[in-house]
């Protein structure tokens, strides 16, 4: 049977937006069993494709959009596309998946994915109307929010398509500019400056077809099955509730509330954000991504600026909010909007200003620096200053914009607190409070991230966070579970409601690959993660950038339930490279690449 | 001893809707005895503090300490 009757469209659109010319390619079975679809795909094709040592700003780097075998059909929590490039951050591997209602257009559009390569002399804007691409004039809404460009766009070309664009932030390339999709993000690494440096201001797409799945009647069965499950979830629940923040609480009482630049795991005044508290005080409704039941988004109007957010999420709440040690919600709602409009990271955001926050109260920088910014813990109008400033490229906001290790590189003596792993600022969890999810920061391909098998469960109750006993299999395991829900394409939030089981008996009956068990399926897992590790290792990374700033490996957490500890990381991460099968740089071994069935299919 | 317990986000149905209760407890009392006392299925509960913080549900609460039950939570 075609791969077309089987979840995909068979079809990768390469667009090259220097000769303007486009042109479509099929896929490789062998390939595509291997290693599924989204991440793996993607992975698969920035391997392939691009030169090692290419300056991601240059029109070689390819921005490469994917979907999964499960994107478009009626699996739940399916709405979500992939974006994989060679970060401008990091100069690592990057992907990055963004929710709303793109993703499954993509699919009907009839493209599994799309590969854009190449840089236009003046502002584009790529239309794709199902077979059709045509690359228009982008030059009217350049310099335009990602808001006043989304509107945009749907306006010139319709309601029925759907957007992904970059803000003012995008255009100049700063390195914590992200893609926008309506309300949701593509936010970390920097797609949004490699977009940027393409000249490409916005993407439209429409799409009327459909996507077949090889036995419709098993896959039915599965994703009711699937779908009762997420109903049962006390865990969905709260997210359907209290979104995304109904865990501060938690975190903070589990000491890994990361306050004041990641110096302390607790806030003092973190019940002014529980997520209980948001919802009484500001969040007003729900929006849910395409095909998604729990609907975690919650949209905030603030009072006294008369705007509405999409958020704030639980990273926002704690990058911007405890980690600047501000409690001033609408200070971080204006924030999330800022950020929002100008097209940037608001992780990335909460870092830079946090770690700013701790040069000035070190007296290694001064406001004259900042613009008369006087960047003091708490100060909610300085959260705001700052976030103009980064937002808009200004002022002391040129250097900001560049992240935290750019930074840390003119005041000698702060690389140990600057919170970054890779070029990217660490996200809302302690490793210091949860030495787990630490392993992950340090390991994760794209740079410290908590959405790449961090063991969230170190916190949320299930495993002891202050033990490194096992912790490396427990990372692997849930590293290979998140690599295979980024080749399907689903959201990790289905991780509390249902298991690797479940993703399994929705899979075989779309793809028709017959996998034997899940245990095949965390294979697939393997080779992609195994896959993205090659790409760093011929970049140049190896176990030295596996690392994590000094305040996480010898500043004992001066107080909470994690008082005293540290990050025991380099036995963490031998024994994680031995799991792996890779050596003691952390490069996969000639024998794992085998095993794996890779070496087979690499072209060198 | 005596000793406040509360009861975190839909746990409170197992204290009859009330969100917080105060008690008068055996020395040496855990936040195990409290989720067996309270006949809460221990798969609904995640994580135990006391005054604010995380402990073992094996720790022995003192005189005077605010016991929170945490239900399982998702997100992040």
């Amino acid at each position: 049977m075609s791969l077309q009757r089987r979840g995909y469209k068979d079809k990768i659109l390469k667009v090259d937006l220097s000769s303007g010319g486009c042109w479509r390619e099929g896929l490789d079975e062998k390939v595509m069993r291997l290693l599924l679809g989204g991440k793996g795909l993607g992975a698969w094709i920035l391997y392939n494709e691009l030169s090692p040592h290419t300056d991601p700003l240059s029109p070689d780097n390819p921005l490469i959009l994917v979907v999964g075998p499960l994107t478009g059909t009626t699996a739940p929590s399916a709405g979500r596309f992939g974006v994989l490039t060679k970060s401008p951050a990091t100069g690592a591997f990057l992907d990055s998946y963004c929710g709303g209602f793109f993703a499954q257009t993509m699919k009907y559009a009839g493209y599994d994915a799309i590969v854009i390569k190449g840089a236009a002399q003046e502002p584009k804007v790529l239309v794709i109307d199902n077979e059709e691409v045509r690359i228009e004039d982008g030059t009217a809404i350049w310099g335009k929010t990602t808001a006043e460009a989304t509107r945009s766009l749907k306006t010139t070309y319709g309601e029925g398509f759907q957007t992904a664009v970059i803000g003012p932030a995008g255009e100049r390339k700063a390195p914590i500019a992200g893609i926008f999709s309506d309300q949701r993000t593509a936010g970390r690494g920097g797609a949004g400056a490699v977009m940027g440096s393409k000249k490409l201001k916005g993407i439209a797409v429409r799409g009327t077809g459909t996507v077949e799945v090889a036995d419709p009647d098993e896959f039915e069965e599965a994703v009711w099955i699937a779908h009762r499950m997420l109903r049962m979830s006390s865990q969905i629940k709260r997210l359907m509730t209290d979104g995304t923040a109904n865990i501060l609480e938690l975190v903070n009482v589990a000491g890994a509330l990361p306050t004041r630049n990641f110096q302390f795991g607790q806030f003092e005044e973190d019940e002014k954000l529980w997520g209980e508290t948001w919802s009484r005080e500001y969040w007003k409704r729900s929006i849910a991504c395409h095909g998604c039941p729990i609907a975690c988004s919650k949209v905030a109007y603030s009072k006294i600026r008369d705007i509405a957010v999409d958020g704030p999420d639980y990273e926002t709440i704690f990058a911007v909010g405890t980690n600047c040690g501000v409690s001033d919600k609408e200070a971080i709602i204006y924030t999330n909007y800022l950020c929002d409009l100008y097209g940037i990271d608001t992780i990335s955001v909460g870092g830079i200003i946090a770690f700013i926050m701790e040069l000035y109260q070190r007296g290694m920088i001064s406001a004259d620096e900042l613009d008369g910014i006087k960047a003091e813990w708490g100060s909610g109008d300085a959260l705001v200053q700052l976030t103009e400033k980064i937002a808009k490229g200004e002022g002391i906001g040129k250097l900001l914009q560049r992240g935290v290790r750019e930074i840390s590189k003119n005041f000698p003596g702060s690389e140990d607190f600057a919170m970054q792993v890779k070029g990217l600022e660490i996200p809302g969890y302690l490793p210091r409070a949860a030495k787990g999810i630490g392993l992950s920061y340090a390991i994760s391909e794209r740079g410290a991230c908590h959405l790449r098998g961090a063991p969230l469960i170190e916190i949320l109750g299930g495993a002891d966070p202050l033990t490194t006993d096992r912790k490396a299999a427990l990372f692997k395991t849930n590293q290979l579970d998140v690599a295979v829900i980024d080749a399907s394409i689903l959201c990790y939030f289905i991780k509390f409601g249902i298991t690797l089981k479940e993703v399994y008996q929705m899979i075989n009956p779309c793809t028709g690959f017959e996998y034997e068990s899940p245990k095949e399926l965390h294979k697939v897992g393997e080779r992609i993660t195994t896959l993205a590790r090659l790409f760093n290792v011929r970049e140049g990374f190896s176990s030295k950038d596996d690392v994590l700033p000094k305040r996480s490996l010898s500043e004992p957490l001066p107080s909470g339930p994690a008082k005293g500890q540290v990050v025991e990381l380099d036995e963490l991460r031998s024994e994680y490279y031995k799991l792996m099968g890779w050596d003691e740089r952390g490069t996969p071994t000639e024998e794992i690449l085998v095993r794996l069935g890779l070496k087979q299919i690499l072209t060198e | 001893m005596r000793v406040k317990v509360i009861f975190h986000g839909l746990l409170k149905k197992y204290n009859n809707d009330i969100p917080e209760i105060e008690l008068e407890l055996r020395e040496g009392t855990t936040p195990e005895d409290l989720i067996h006392r309270f006949k809460i299925p221990p798969e609904e509960v995640s994580i135990v503090a006391i005054n604010g913080s995380r402990v073992d549900k094996s720790t022995p609460i003192k005189d005077g300490d605010a016991v929170k039950i945490f239900q399982v939570v998702g997100g992040g």
